[in-house]
């Protein structure tokens, strides 16, 4: 970076945090088929996050798991100290690791479904939500951590990375104003079916599925009746005129 | 850092101009996967050879800006053209087959472009509502202004747009020049070659478009330099805010 920016930085904590944090997933969002994948994670970063995260399932969000993982990867229990953000750098890391693994569902979900979108989309977020399943019981230690103040923009990235991403698998076309809706209303929906799901007690997770279909039926009705608005009011409106035309024709 | 190849002293000249004028890397070292095996593998069905190693913030950011806001500049220039033609289709009929001509070019544009954002996974510009009205409402208003004010707005529009893409393929260039030296061939990506084909093309068809305008008495209407120079501010400005937002 040159180094006026990086002084700016240092001077500007407001402007370090607008910067870094909100520039990545705004900005920054070329995706590239002739160059490698950019991986935010180094090689240690990710043998560590991986280790701490298969002890999540016992003792849960906390630094026992970091300090474990650090003692399985071979390094020294106080390495957990790299990670400037702690316990959200690992919940970060669980949110990467199962958003990156929906591409390699592509061709089975291509396959199964067919093409219709709607029912692509569901199997996108059941699959995803299957990922939280072995944690399950401590990810509201998870929300709690991403509720954060200093934790909510970047929490926020990763489930729009996620939206995003859904949409992108299920060959989403749009170019304009659509885009920010259909993500927005995709997040809402995952959100709050995977806040639903941190209490349910059904068998193999049924609720929760049931509960996705309500939501996205909810999405469903409104798309259908906002277009169906714009189009009685594009009619009416045209009808209005045309009324118009022929009573001055009239004379 | 390696010496640029001295093919003539006009190309040495031009590489040492176009790197100081700017100090941004576009490659940095990339980190390697954990294990490969284990490495989850994005977009399965694109397992193109990976040639060439990550792109850095800074290209990321660039390009993203470039598709972005050269989208935003086509689906305006599409709307202008199709305002025009609607209102020179009942006033002016033997007008209405060039600007079609241009409008079906514009439209080319657009649908290209889409097609970018869409594969690239960039995100179109935020204000797409506000550029769609703004635009069709210059297209019909000049339009109605005659046929002069119409041409004066192609003229400045297209000004704007031309000067746009020259900034947008310079800095291109600069990339792919970066990318052949630290290439295994000496080719940078076909990607990007491919990109910097359609900035250039497009901004062939573009410049096209203002010498049509001037031929058509662009120059000739009346309140011209405050008709220009408002069109000309009002398409900076939208370019700015596309770029960001």
């Amino acid at each position: 970076m040159p180094s006026r920016e990086m002084s700016v930085l240092r001077r500007r904590p407001l402007v370090r945090l607008l910067k870094t944090q909100f520039s990545c997933a705004l900005s920054r969002s070329y995706h590239s088929y002739d160059h490698r994948p950019y991986n935010p994670y180094t090689l240690s970063q990710e043998k560590i996050l991986s280790s701490a995260l298969q002890y999540v399932q016992e003792f849960g969000f906390v630094k026992q798991s970091l300090v474990q993982g650090c003692r399985d990867a071979g390094y020294l229990d106080t390495t957990h100290a790299v990670f400037q953000d702690g316990l959200f750098d690992l919940v970060k890391f669980h949110l990467y690791r199962e958003r990156t693994k929906l591409a390699a569902l592509k061709p089975q979900i291509d396959e199964e479904e067919g093409k219709s979108i709607g029912k692509r989309v569901r199997r996108y977020c059941i699959e995803r939500l299957k990922g939280n399943e072995l944690i399950i019981s401590k990810w509201t230690e998870a929300v709690a951590i991403m509720a954060l103040p200093s934790n909510v923009p970047l929490a926020l990235e990763e489930l729009a990375k996620l939206s995003d991403e859904i949409w992108f698998l299920v060959d989403d076309k749009s170019a304009d104003f659509d885009w920010y809706t259909k993500r927005a209303s995709l997040a809402a929906v995952y959100s709050s079916t995977e806040l639903y799901m941190t209490q349910d007690n059904s068998p193999s997770f049924e609720k929760t599925w049931e509960f996705l279909d309500r939501r996205l039926a909810d999405v469903r009705n409104t798309g259908s009746t906002v277009s169906s608005l714009a189009s009685w009011t594009t009619f009416t409106g045209f009808a209005s005129i045309n009324l118009l035309k022929s009573q001055l024709s009239r004379g | 850092m390696p010496m640029p190849v001295l093919r003539s002293s006009r190309t040495f000249v031009r590489t040492i101009a176009l790197r100081q004028a700017s100090s941004v890397r576009y490659y940095s070292i990339p980190p390697r996967s954990v294990n490969d095996a284990d490495a989850p593998e994005p977009n399965i069905e694109l397992k193109l050879p990976e040639n060439f190693p990550p792109l850095s913030p800074d290209a990321r950011k660039f390009l993203s800006r470039l598709i972005r806001v050269d989208q935003a500049g086509e689906l305006g220039a599409d709307l202008i053209y199709a305002g025009q033609h609607w209102v020179f289709k009942r006033s002016r009929p033997s007008l209405a087959p060039l600007i079609r001509h241009m409008w079906d070019q514009e439209i080319h544009h657009h649908k290209t472009f889409d097609d970018l954002q869409n594969r690239h996974r960039i995100r179109p510009s935020l204000f797409s509502p506000v550029w769609k009205i703004a635009a069709y409402g210059l297209g019909m208003g000049t339009a109605l202004m005659g046929k002069e004010a119409a041409m004066a707005c192609t003229l400045a529009v297209e000004t704007v747009i031309g000067g746009h893409y020259n900034n947008q393929l310079r800095e291109l260039v600069r990339m792919l020049e970066e990318e052949s030296r630290i290439s295994k061939d000496g080719q940078a990506s076909a990607e990007l070659q491919a990109l910097a084909k359609t900035v250039s093309e497009f901004r062939d068809d573009e410049l096209e478009h203002l010498d049509t305008a001037v031929e058509n008495d662009a120059e000739k209407a009346t309140p011209y330099i405050i008709l220009t120079e408002t069109i000309k501010g009002g398409c900076r400005a939208a370019v700015w805010i596309a770029e960001r937002f």
